[in-house]
Order: structure tokens, then sequence, then C-alpha cells
């Protein structure tokens, strides 16, 4: 049971749209989970479906409002706004505040992964990880039919 | 003026006048936006204009950033959408292959200003200059301020000399003005503007533009009026 606890980890997530409640649901089950959406409809995603965090209504472009929900204490920040801009300015700026954050940004358009690259920001893009999963699935299709 | 290379990246009606104000003053002009519309704003100024080019293409595309003409003599690059996060990686992404050019970017939310700072890029932060355009009006309600950069710490007055006036039919050197103030301008009834010396006289209906810090204002008025 101790051992277990030490394991939660507390996980900020920045947009709670498809990706992010999905996320957040995922998460809650085992972890401490904030939410921050700057539309609180955004929150019906979670409702009813057993989710166990904490929900917050901040305009998300506001970088100094998402600076006081102490986001240096969180072990892990998704960004995962559907706006690569957004998504890039607001991971710039909270490392700028908190050097030290470990933060995950959502990429949408496979062609704007250079720039979070470039600029050292770690990513991950749902739809290249989609196309490749298809296409791993279809080689293996193929080569079972073989 | 020497003839510069601008670059302007987006920006609708705001575009359309800066682009319009840097081609009469004999410069050259890219403007680039992925947005059609937005291009056919400043289509109008091609038939008039033939140092304007416009460009049609992602912004944020790093490829073709990155193959920029910067070989000419480049005055500015000048970003300004309405959107703080396109402006930011577009400039992010200019000062990556271009140090030394120097980026404008419009910020539409002061909270923003530091990010864009710290990669060296000047801002233009429109609310800012409103707020405290605001505030110094609604505090003095005859400062002419507009184009006041300092307008926090220096106040810019204008004040018009009525009969009975302390400094009615005096000369400047008898005024006692208060600690770092100056009476900069003297605007004559009939028009004639000059910069007044101590020997200066000031007469009735004679307009006064005066420098001041912004903790004498009250003072300077007390002194003149």
């Amino acid at each position: 049971m101790f051992s277990k606890n030490k394991n939660i980890k507390f996980i900020v997530i920045i947009g709670c749209g498809r990706l992010g409640s999905e996320l957040a649901l995922k998460f809650s089950k085992t972890h401490n989970v904030v939410v921050i959406d700057k539309n609180e409809e955004s929150f019906y995603r979670l409702s009813n479906r057993n989710f166990t965090g904490f929900t917050h209504t901040i305009d998300t472009t506001d970088i100094e409002a998402l600076n006081k929900m102490k986001l240096d204490k969180a072990d892990l920040v998704y960004i995962v706004t559907p706006d690569d801009n957004l998504n890039f300015m607001l991971a710039y700026g909270i490392k700028m505040m908190k050097y030290n954050i470990k933060l995950i940004a959502r990429v949408n358009d496979p062609v704007k992964k250079d720039i979070f690259k470039k600029a050292g920001v770690s990513l991950f893009c749902p739809i290249e990880n989609s196309v490749n999963d298809l296409v791993e699935d279809f080689e293996n299709f193929e080569g079972n039919d073989n | 003026m020497s003839r510069k290379l601008f670059y302007i990246f987006e920006g609708k009606n705001l575009a359309f006048s800066l682009t319009k104000k840097l081609l009469l003053l004999g410069n050259e002009v890219f403007y680039i936006s992925n947005d059609e519309k937005n291009i056919k704003v400043l289509d109008g100024l091609k038939a008039y204009h033939k140092s304007l080019e416009l460009i049609q293409n992602d912004p944020t595309d790093i490829n073709w950033i990155k193959n920029l003409d910067m070989s000419k003599k480049v005055g500015a690059v000048i970003v300004i959408s309405e959107d703080d996060a396109l402006n930011f990686v577009i400039t992010w992404l200019l000062r990556q292959f271009y140090e030394d050019v120097r980026i404008m970017a419009l910020v539409n939310f002061p909270e923003n200003e530091f990010m864009f700072k710290n990669i060296n890029v000047s801002t233009l932060t429109p609310i800012s200059w409103m707020e405290k355009l605001i505030e110094a009006s609604l505090n003095y309600e005859d400062l002419t301020d507009f184009f006041n950069p300092y307008v926090d710490k220096l106040s810019i007055l204008e004040l018009t000399i009525n009969e009975g006036d302390k400094s009615c039919n005096k000369k400047l050197k008898d005024i006692k003005l208060p600690k770092n103030t100056i009476i900069g301008v003297q605007i004559k009834s009939d028009g004639t503007i000059f910069v007044p010396q101590g020997d200066s006289e000031i007469k009735v209906e004679d307009k006064l533009i005066i420098f001041s810090l912004k903790e004498e204002v009250q003072a300077t008025k007390e002194a003149l009026k």
C-alpha cells in the first residue's frame, strides 16, 4: 500500500478537449490530476465518468494566471490544446518561469514538430502516432497474409 | 531615409496602413500572410507601388523562414497578427536564423511581453499604452501625452494663459517654477510658435507646452495659473 502511494504523481493537464479529457480520466485513476481549460463547459467531458481530480477554469492564453497554479509542484505538465502555436508559446513561457519543470506538448500538425524539437520541448504528435500504428498494423496484416 | 526592405507578417488594417506608409517613404515591403483575405486587403496597394510583394505562405514554415532573403538592407521584420501565440512562434523562428535583424512584434496581451523580450524582440503593446493614457487623462485632463513614451514619469502639459493668471504679462525668468519643470514651447494666439527664453514674456491667450515630472504637475499649474 505504502510503496504504491509513492508512485502517485501530481499531473497537470492544460486543455480539456477530447485528448485532454481522456488523458485526465485515465491518469486520475492512479494519480492526482488537475485539468485546466479556458472554457468551463469543456469539463462536461469529465462529468459522470468517475473523474476524481480537480478542474480549474483559467484563460490558457494568460501565462501569468497559469503561473499562479504552482505548476512547479507538478511532476509532469501536459499541454494539449488544439492550437500548436499556443502549445509552443505556453511550453516556452512555462519553461522560462520554471526552468526544471517537466512538460510535454501536443503537436497537432506533424510539420510543426521541428519547431518544438529546435526549442528542445518534449512533444508527442497524435496524428503521426496514429499513422505509424496504422501502417504497422497494415504491415503485420500483410505479413500474416503471406 | 535610405531605401530599406521591411518584412511585415500578418495583420489586416494595421498591416495595410503600415505598408502604405513604408512604401510612401520609398521602402520595399514584403507582406506575408497565410490568409488569402489579408492578402486581398493589401492587393490594392500594388497598383501604385511596384516595390510591394505579397506572399501567401504559412509564416511558421520553418524551411521557408530559413530561406528568406535577408541579404538586402532590412529595416525591420514586423509581426502584427492579433494572435500572440502566432506572433511568438514566427518571431522565435526568425530569431533562430537571423540573430542581428531588428524584429518587432505586436503583443496583444501585456502578460506575454516577457517572452518576446527574452528572445530580443521589440514589443508593441497597445493595451499598456492605452491604459497609461487613460490613467493620465483621468488624473489631469489637460495633458497632451499621446506621443509621450515616458508617460508614467514625464508629463507634457498644455496650458492656456488667461487674464489674471499668475504668469500673465510676466517674463519667464520672473516665474518660479517647481524643480524638474521646463516651459518647452510657447504658442502665441496668432499661431506663431517658439521656444521661450528667460526674457520671453507670457501674454494673455498664449499656450504653453510644459515638460514636468509627474509629481510636479500640480505645483506647476499653481505657479502659472
